[in-house]
């Protein structure tokens, strides 16, 4: 865990050194998009290489699925108090 | 939502080629994942630091502003938490870790690749790559009956970049800064709450 974030944090540190150099910046983020474009790429094909995945592709997607319905609903449901109680105008016509 | 096209189009087409040929050539071996993974965390580092609204972000932090990320953080843990207890084979604490992508599909598929595997890693992939599409598609619905936060909240760490401009129209432009505020700090939470979560 270390590791991980002592990457981020140099990186974030090193950005703001740079902040200046906006052409810098942007070949960063080039070069971000490119890392997930290839990661992706070389993931996927050690994906599909794997059969134990493949052949339940089915189940991993209703899974991931789930998971995804079920973080939305959960962060929704408590942005909503945020939203009623701290955020919403007393003057808005409610539905 | 075209970027997000084309970046899955290269996953997609990765799985098809590894279906039919499986070369050993490719064989995707854990030190990839690992030099994958600092890079990213690297670049991304950079990208956060030398944000230039990250002045503004961070002045625009009180404790009304600081609620949002927070309750999409618990709300987004509770939801997958109870969602697992309907999933055979999937840990409480794997579920809690994908839910931890809050969207950010890339980082986290890598992240949980390396920790737990490529099992679990592409249901992180596919399931926060699902959380960015249901947002894109579900903003305006979500806006109108829970409320002008609900886009931001279902977008996770993808309201500072892909899923803005659909969180926008459907809460408003006065939203445009609480979005990237929440966003931006979702988004630098992942690599801890994923590493952190994956420990036990």
């Amino acid at each position: 865990m270390l590791t991980i974030i002592s990457f981020l944090v140099f990186g974030i540190i090193l950005g703001l050194l740079l902040k200046r150099k906006k052409a810098l910046i942007q070949v960063s983020k080039k070069l971000t998009d490119w890392t997930i474009c290839l990661f992706l790429f070389f993931f996927g094909l050690s994906v599909g290489g794997n059969k134990a995945i493949i052949n339940n592709f089915t189940t991993v997607g209703i899974v991931s699925l789930a998971l995804a319905i079920g973080g939305i609903l959960g962060s929704v449901f408590l942005s909503y108090f945020v939203y009623k109680y701290l955020f919403k105008n007393k003057n808005e016509r409610q539905f | 939502m075209k970027d997000s096209f084309k970046i899955i189009s290269f996953f997609v087409i990765g799985v098809i080629l590894g279906i039919f040929y499986t070369p050993s050539l490719f064989i995707f071996s854990e030190n990839i994942t690992v030099y994958f993974l600092y890079l990213l965390l690297f670049l991304i580092g950079v990208n956060v630091g030398g944000d230039e609204k990250a002045k503004e972000i961070i002045k625009s932090i009180n404790i009304k502003t600081a609620l949002l990320p927070i309750s999409i953080i618990f709300g987004t843990l509770l939801g997958v938490g109870m969602f697992s207890f309907l999933i055979p084979n999937l840990k409480f604490t794997e579920a809690l870790a994908i839910g931890s992508g809050f969207g950010y599909y890339s980082l986290s598929s890598i992240l949980i690749t390396k920790i737990s595997g490529e099992a679990l890693g592409v249901i992180a992939l596919l399931s926060n790559i699902m959380r960015e599409i249901i947002t894109l598609l579900a903003s305006p619905l979500l806006a109108r009956y829970f409320g002008k936060l609900a886009p931001i909240a279902s977008g996770g760490a993808t309201s500072m970049d892909t899923t803005l401009p659909i969180i926008i129209k459907s809460a408003g432009k006065e939203y445009v800064i609480l979005a990237v505020f929440s966003g931006f700090v979702l988004t630098i939470l992942v690599p801890f709450f994923v590493s952190f979560i994956l420990k036990f």
